[in-house]
């Protein structure tokens, strides 16, 4: 069982991570919602269809983080300690770099569900079927809000580029 | 985009995210690069999804730091001692005790009569009903049962008693005990001493 567990931590850490840190744009509250996601994990395990444990996973990530988000003060803020996280590697040039950083932000600052559809099919790669699950959205609905959020995406990006 | 096209924006917007997903059909691709190579909007909007879908690719799942990384791995061991200290914690005797206890209630309800009098004072009465010699039998063995489980439990029995039920009720069950059964085990004797 815990072998198994571990597997599962190996394989999903970094994506809980990512999801967490997105929303929350707070490391020391997102490892929390993740610690926590992870443990339900464990207590859930044999109820889990193993099939299913990603998705599971992201969604118990995520209404931890929304649960996080809606007990904050509404003027609590915490983008400016996401962009230090968020350094790049030297080997990245600054173009991109700025890029990058800007990308980040953008993200950041669409509303649910929308900065979490980015994240997780745009960033995590998750297939439309498992971002629906997560979301419990239909798939219908992914697709449109998905569009949405690109496009305002896109169209804050038209403005920055030259 | 244009006048002439029939498609509405949104429908492009479509179009365009099916593209970035390889999700659009070999003839629906022609018809987005026709309608772009007429509508220089359009063909700016795709150039444009393109970028952000590379930037966007770019974006790679963030390493989760050490310090998760450590927490994460601790769980298994952390939860199976959680759980461990959960069982040791509770009273090795505590769930036999409880089923015993939830007897010794049962029957000392059932000796109580409605008007406050106990079974034990009704027994001296002639007008004794054959019912009422069933529930005292009834009564013997559950007690049995129950003592049977105080003794497996090691249960302190006069203390348990004192907790769980008040005097009024728990003197007519030892009453109706010594009455019944001359020997119910060593937790009874324990509580006589």
């Amino acid at each position: 069982m815990s072998r198994r567990f571990r597997q599962w931590v190996n394989e999903y850490q970094d994506q809980a991570w990512t999801l967490a840190r997105y929303l929350l744009k707070d490391g020391a509250e997102a490892e929390d919602a993740c610690q926590e996601a992870f443990v339900k994990l464990w207590q859930h395990q044999d109820s889990i269809d193993p099939a299913k444990i990603k998705p599971w996973l992201m969604k118990v990530t995520r209404n931890g983080c929304l649960d996080r988000l809606r007990r904050r003060k509404p003027n609590e803020e915490f983008s400016e300690q996401m962009e230090q996280d968020h350094a790049l590697g030297p080997s990245q040039d600054t173009q991109q770099r700025e890029l990058a950083q800007w990308l980040r932000r953008a993200i950041a600052s669409l509303t649910e569900p929308y900065r979490s559809l980015v994240v997780l099919r745009d960033i995590q790669q998750h297939s439309y079927e498992e971002v629906a699950v997560v979301l419990e959205l239909s798939l219908p609905q992914v697709k449109v809000y998905l569009h949405r959020a690109r496009k305002q995406l896109r169209e804050q990006l038209a403005e920055v580029r030259p | 985009m244009n006048g002439q096209d029939p498609a509405t924006p949104k429908d492009w917007e479509i179009e365009i995210n099916a593209l970035l997903d390889g999700e659009l059909d070999e003839a629906s691709a022609r018809a987005l690069e026709g309608a772009a190579t007429e509508d220089r909007v359009l063909a700016r909007a795709i150039v444009e999804a393109w970028q952000l879908h590379q930037s966007l690719d770019q974006q790679r799942p963030q390493r989760a730091p050490a310090s998760l990384r450590r927490k994460l791995r601790r769980i298994p061991r952390e939860q199976k001692e959680a759980t461990g200290r959960l069982v040791f914690s509770m009273p090795r005797w505590l769930p036999a005790g409880g089923l015993a206890a939830i007897v010794l209630v049962a029957v000392a309800m059932l000796l109580n009569e409605p008007a406050g009098r106990t079974v034990i004072s009704s027994q001296a009465t002639a007008s004794r009903s054959a019912s009422d010699a069933a529930r005292r039998e009834q009564t013997r063995r559950e007690l049995a049962i129950a003592f049977y489980y105080l003794d497996k439990a090691g249960l302190r029995l006069g203390q348990q008693i004192h907790q769980l039920m008040n005097d009024e009720l728990s003197a007519p069950v030892r009453d109706e005990l010594s009455r019944h059964m001359p020997y119910v085990g060593p937790a009874h004797k324990e509580n006589n001493a």
